[in-house]
Order: C-alpha cells, then sequence, then structure tokens
C-alpha cells in the first residue's frame, strides 16, 4: 500500500464514510456522505484504490438490472491507515478548539 | 436518465484512457440512473464524471481539487475549495460570450435608449475582454510551465482579447478576410497554451481546428441575417455561433493534453487495480 503524498480534507472526508459501514459502500453513497461533488470524490475513489488503501467490486444484487453500481471497502491496510489518519484529524481538531477557548478566570483579584 | 446526462457520461468514457472505459462506463451509467434514490442530481454526477475523465488522468497529477494538508492535520480548511478552477474559468468565459451576445440582441431592440452607450461598451467587454481574462488567468493556473512562462503566455493572451475589442468596437481592422478573424483570435489563444505548457509540435496543426470553425461559422452567422426573425433575435443568435471557433479551440486543448506523446503516463495503469469480484 503507497502512503497518501497529500492528504487533503476532501480524501479524510471520503475515508471517514467508508469506515462509517462494515460492508463494501456504493460510491454514489459515499458521494451523498461526504456531500462533495462528484468530480472530487470519483478521483479520490480511484487514487485511494490504486494505492491499495481500498478495493472495488461490481455489486451482485440479481435483482437489478442495467449497469452495475461500484462498491468499496478497505483493504486490511487501508482500514488501519484510515483511522490513524482520523484519529490524527480527531486530535488536531480537539487541540484547535482547546487553542481558540478563553483562558480560565482564576478568580484572583488584580490590583494595580 | 436524461439525454444530456447520457452525453456527459459518453463523453466522459470516451476521454478516458482505454483501460479505464469499460468499468467507468457501468460504473457511471449506474450512479446516474440511480442518483435520485439518494435525492442526486443525475446531470450533476454527469458533469463530475466528465471533469473525472478530462482532469484526472495523468500519474501524479493533482487527485483532488481539495486543499494540501500534508503532515499537519490542523492546517485542513472548515471549507476548502473544490472547485476544478480552469473549467470553471472557460465556463465563464463562454457565458459571458453568450450573455453578450444577448445583451448585443437586446441593444437592437432598444436601439437610442439613454445610456446606448454604456451598454454597448459593457457588451463589448464582456464579448472580447471578460472571456480573455478568463482564458488569462487559465493560463496562470496551468501547472506544469514555469511563473515566468505562464506569466507572458497570459499577458499576451490578454494583448489578443483588447485586439479582438478593438475590432469588435470598429477601432481595427484585421487585413485578412472577415471570415478568419475569429479564428485567427482563438488560434492564437490555443496557440498561447500550446507553447506554455509545451505541447509536442504535432499539436499546432490542431490550431486549423479554430480556423476552419471560423470558416464554416462565418456563412452561418451571416446566413441568420436573411431569415424572418426578429433582428434583435437574428443579432443575438449570429454573434452567439461566433462562439464555436472558441469551442473548438477549447477541444483543441483537450485534444492536445490528451494525445501528447510527451505527457507523463497518460494512460496509467490503473485498470489493474480495479478488481472485480464477480469475474
Amino acid at each position: 500500500m503507497e502512503p497518501i503524498r497529500r492528504v487533503t480534507a476532501p480524501t479524510l472526508d471520503v475515508l471517514d464514510a467508508l469506515l462509517a459501514s462494515d460492508d463494501a459502500v456504493w460510491g454514489l453513497l459515499v458521494i451523498k456522505a461526504t456531500g462533495r461533488q462528484a468530480g472530487t470524490v470519483y478521483p479520490i475513489l480511484e487514487r485511494l484504490e490504486r494505492q491499495g488503501w481500498i478495493r472495488s467490486s461490481w455489486d451482485d444484487d440479481a435483482e437489478r438490472s442495467g449497469p452495475r453500481r461500484r462498491l468499496y471497502e478497505f483493504t486490511a491496510d487501508g482500514v488501519e491507515a484510515a483511522r490513524a489518519l482520523l484519529d490524527a484529524r480527531q486530535a488536531a481538531t480537539d487541540a484547535a478548539a482547546r487553542a481558540a477557548r478563553p483562558a480560565r478566570p482564576t478568580g484572583r483579584t488584580v490590583t494595580s | 436518465m436524461t439525454a444530456l446526462d447520457r452525453f456527459l457520461v459518453g463523453a466522459a468514457v470516451a476521454v478516458s484512457p482505454a483501460a479505464h472505459r469499460d468499468t467507468r462506463r457501468e460504473q457511471w451509467l449506474a450512479d446516474v440512473r440511480d442518483a435520485q434514490e439518494l435525492d442526486l442530481s443525475p446531470t450533476a454526477l454527469a458533469f463530475g464524471a466528465l471533469t473525472t475523465a478530462l482532469f484526472h488522468r495523468r500519474a501524479g497529477h493533482r487527485s483532488t481539487w481539495g486543499e494540501s494538508m500534508t503532515a499537519a492535520p490542523l492546517t485542513v480548511r472548515a471549507t476548502p475549495h473544490t472547485i476544478p478552477t480552469i473549467p470553471v474559468l472557460l465556463t465563464l468565459a463562454v457565458v459571458s460570450f453568450l450573455g453578450a451576445s444577448l445583451g448585443l440582441g437586446l441593444l437592437q431592440r432598444y436601439n437610442g435608449h439613454p445610456g446606448g452607450t454604456q451598454s454597448a461598451l459593457l457588451v463589448s467587454f464582456c464579448l472580447t475582454v471578460v472571456p480573455g481574462l478568463a482564458v488569462g488567468l487559465s493560463v496562470m493556473l496551468a501547472t506544469g510551465s514555469p511563473l515566468r512562462r505562464r506569466t507572458m503566455g497570459a499577458l499576451v493572451v490578454l494583448a489578443v482579447s483588447v485586439l479582438w475589442w478593438a475590432i469588435v468596437t470598429g477601432f481595427l481592422d484585421l487585413p485578412t478576410h472577415p471570415a478568419l478573424a475569429l479564428g485567427i483570435i482563438a488560434g492564437a489563444w490555443l496557440a498561447v497554451w500550446l507553447v506554455v505548457l509545451r505541447r509536442p509540435r504535432w499539436t499546432w496543426s490542431l490550431l486549423l481546428l479554430p480556423i476552419v470553425a471560423s470558416v464554416v461559422v462565418f456563412p452561418l452567422s451571416n446566413g441568420l441575417y436573411g431569415t424572418q426573425l426578429a433582428y434583435s433575435v437574428k443579432a443575438a443568435l449570429a454573434t452567439a455561433v461566433d462562439a464555436l471557433p472558441f469551442l473548438v479551440a477549447v477541444a483543441g486543448a483537450v485534444i492536445a493534453a490528451r494525445f501528447s506523446t510527451d505527457a507523463p503516463a497518460l494512460v496509467e495503469a490503473h485498470g489493474e487495480a480495479l478488481v472485480d469480484k464477480s469475474a
């Protein structure tokens, strides 16, 4: 599995959407879950697959005729790496929130 | 699925690397067909498929339109920029041109109205300078070329736009047959693009495309004035069809990128990664 050279916010969103399910996820559901443009999500899915983070397969629902849906799921390495990236984002978000919070008043009287 | 959706997916598949076409066709047709189940727009999806096919083809090419985050997750912005900028700029150029065509038609209808001169000036800018600015900015944003080269290219594009504006407003006459004028302008912009991105020599033959389109459009544009339509409608339509040489020039730029033999790994070995469980 190749590391992602540029981890972008849309990439993290796609990873997050894929992690939300234990089963293979339809690509369109990833687009829906991330709320991002198809033109953003499709290339990310292809790149993640090319780099070995995820794999794809055709939906085998025999009741649905016509073109088949493409499903995506993590590889064993990919799921661990994705969790690590998302944990890092969460930690960074938490740290940023703490930094932005105003300092707690000490209750000590300030005298001049 | 509308005819437009089907056309967009067909175009997206057509410009995809051969190794990806079958997979992409089936995947995108299924997604567009079922988009409404998820309250998504089928046309937006089809357009996304087209931008994917057009702008995500090379190894090392930017794979997302989001902001780079690299190592520090703190740098993730809450609202990252995810719009493919150059296509949006070129769309803006076309919309400006078509809007100006409509404006030109309205000017015919309200000829003599107070403020007509200012309106005519605005229309002429939207017809020539605004598209030129959009194309110039696209040249500046092109990747794979030094800043100096891109800056020079953008300046040439702007100079050509000003020249075109002077022709449209009657300050200048090109010493050529009028049928060639649009083709020369569109060809000049395409030439700048090819030079800035150092396309191979054979792509210079693509400069003939806007010239040919211009020659074809000229009698069509003039012929519209012979129809029974209202004069304002005729003027608007005759100007709007003049966009064709510019659209052809854009197609030429895409072809140059798609088939340039010096482009790094234009067709990626991507199909191998697509695992088909059903096979």
